[in-house]
């Protein structure tokens, strides 16, 4: 295995290259994940050359998924080979992420919420507004 | 080199070319360097018998010891011996924090020296590799007179030589303290550089040993471990009156991270049987699975709902491993009273169900257990009929390869489960094995293999 990170959009992107396999893939994968943490809890797994991966690397994948969530982050993944896609479904995990199939919507997907909720807050805002002038 | 003892002050450093030819260099008080050269030939005419004898004997006393401790001590006499001096002290390199350690400082105290690679004389010696010979060590500004004030010893003239290996790694360094007599000379360098030689293949042989051993170690402890595991898996298959069960584990390692099990329940007058797969391989896998044996026994004796205790045992293994660990899981149980089977599956591969030939895949279920806590699985029935038989396996089974790297996969197994003809539950499974075993040939097992089947017998 082979594990690249960059950043983009204030979303640090992970890309796995070749097989994640039980041992030192996974541990390499975690060491660098707890080391990103430390400054961003935007994660993207680019899983798009990972061709292969062993019970232990869905299970550093559920592993990731917790840790990002008890640091109030969020982690998607993107772009998963048939035969990747296919454990996750046999395991019954795919419903268990938020997989995407393109680099920009995956991205876009971090910041989507906030803007529906900076948006809500907004009409909420306006909405006050109007009947506090009712009231007046 | 006694002779030229008042010329020389800090340090004198040589350099030996080749085993044969010895190239001394000495540094003078007023900074000018001497070399003096010496061929094989010199070196034999010059060596007297008794050191003659006295390489052998050591060579013969080296080859000797194979335990690592007694080796070292064995060296430090040795070569205080044969060079008579007062002290010797050997330095081991450790390799991953680059430090020289002192594994006995013989004499009365024995404190554990450390010294850090390029420092002092044996720490020059380690980096350079070279043999140095220092007249008088307190004039010597690579010389640390601490070790002498903790001892109490008096170092005056060293002799400090790397030991290296067979691939010219310097993996230690000897220091010879204080010549008997006078001072040494170019023939006791000689004769430490030749015992050096001797001394780093002696020290590489004795870890070699001492690893070995701990691998032995390992082994016996694997087989304890093997022999335990097998005792977990079940070995003998009761005829029961309802049905018949059956399973084979060929683990790819010692121990493996499969598990199936069967257990008749007097109580709720019911048949359980389990499959499962643990993350991982070898040793972590297999302590898993003891620990999923107990608490699946335990489950099944304090209920009959499957959904209680499918929870139960999520919820224990989440709490009981780390995270990234998950165990899928095919929970089946045959209520006799109403000859139904009830099943769920926690992210086990599908079981297929065979019924007048004809294959169906099993394909509900949940998340494998370990992974989130308060699943709830939905537990699914069957009303069975005679001749009907269950087919659940591990992923070793499918994803078992030939030497072309193809799998044997779900195609081949399909064939051979729709075409059983045989009627007792063993020469179905041994069938089955046998196809797999066929197909793979001589190559590897990479994965556990397991396999269980149930039959309806009336």
């Amino acid at each position: 295995m082979k594990l690249t990170v960059k950043e983009k959009e204030g979303v640090s992107i992970f890309k796995v290259k070749g097989k994640m396999l039980i041992g030192e893939d996974t541990l390499v994968f975690r060491k660098n994940l707890i080391e990103v943490l430390e400054k961003n809890n935007k994660i993207l797994i680019d899983l798009s050359e990972c061709n292969y991966m062993d019970s232990a690397g869905i299970g550093e994948m559920v592993r990731s998924l917790m840790t990002v969530q008890d640091r109030k982050g969020q982690l998607k993944i993107m772009n998963l080979s048939k035969k990747v896609k296919d454990l996750f479904y046999n395991l019954r995990l795919i419903s268990t992420f938020k997989i995407y199939d393109d680099e920009t919507t995956a991205v876009m997907s971090f910041y989507k919420k906030s803007i529906t909720k900076a948006k809500a807050k907004a009409e909420a805002g306006t909405k006050k507004k109007a009947s506090t002038k009712k009231i007046k | 080199m006694s002779k030229n003892s008042e010329s020389i002050s800090k340090i004198s450093v040589k350099t030996l070319v080749n085993l044969h030819d010895l190239e001394l260099v000495f540094m003078t008080s007023k900074g000018n360097s001497v070399s003096k050269r010496m061929t094989e030939k010199d070196i034999l005419e010059k060596l007297s018998p008794r050191e003659l004898l006295s390489i052998i004997k050591a060579y013969a006393l080296l080859n000797s010891v194979l335990d690592y401790d007694e080796l070292f001590k064995i060296i430090m006499r040795m070569v205080t011996y044969t060079l008579s001096s007062e002290r010797s002290s050997l330095f081991i390199i450790d390799e991953e924090k680059q430090v020289l350690k002192s594994i006995i400082a013989q004499g009365k105290v024995n404190t554990e020296i450390i010294v850090p690679v390029g420092q002092g004389l044996a720490g020059y010696a380690a980096k350079t590799g070279d043999i140095l010979y220092i007249d008088d060590c307190y004039k010597c500004n690579k010389f640390d007179k601490s070790y002498d004030r903790t001892t109490g010893f008096k170092t005056r003239d060293m002799l400090v030589s790397p030991l290296k290996n067979k691939e010219g790694k310097i993996i230690g360094v000897i220091q010879v303290m204080n010549k008997k007599n006078g001072k040494f000379t170019e023939y006791d360098m000689l004769l430490l550089k030749l015992l050096s030689t001797q001394i780093a293949i002696a020290i590489e042989n004795a870890k070699l040993y001492k690893e070995s051993l701990a691998k032995q170690k390992i082994d016996d402890d694997l087989q304890i471990a093997k022999d335990i595991q097998k005792q977990l898996l079940p070995q003998v298959f009761p005829e029961f009156e309802y049905v018949d069960i059956w399973g084979a584990n060929i683990p790819a390692r010692e121990v493996g991270g499969d598990y199936f099990d069967f257990y008749h329940s007097e109580k709720y007058n019911s048949i359980y049987f389990a499959i499962a797969d643990i993350t991982g391989k070898g040793i972590s896998a297999a302590l898993l699975v003891s620990m999923l044996k107990a608490v699946f026994r335990s489950e099944i004796n304090h209920s009959e709902d499957l959904e209680k205790i499918s929870l139960n045992l999520n919820n224990f293994i989440v709490k009981n491993t780390p995270p990234e660990k998950f165990i899928t899981f095919f929970l089946g149980k045959i209520e006799l009273e109403n000859q139904t089977l009830n099943y769920i599956n926690a992210g086990h591969n599908y079981p297929y169900f065979i019924r007048n030939n004809i294959l169906k895949p099993l394909k509900t279920g949940g998340l494998p257990f370990g992974l989130f806590e308060n699943i709830s699985y939905q537990v699914n029935r069957i009303k069975l009929q005679k001749n009907d038989l269950l087919f659940m396996y591990t992923d070793g089974i499918t994803e078992s390869q030939n030497r072309r790297y193809t799998q044997f996969g779900e195609v081949r197994l399909k064939k051979i489960l729709k075409r059983i003809n045989k009627d007792k539950i063993k020469e179905i499974g041994d069938l089955i094995m046998g196809e797999i075993v066929k197909f793979t040939g001589d190559f590897p097992q990479f994965d556990d293999q397991t396999i269980l089947l149930v039959r309806v017998k009336k």
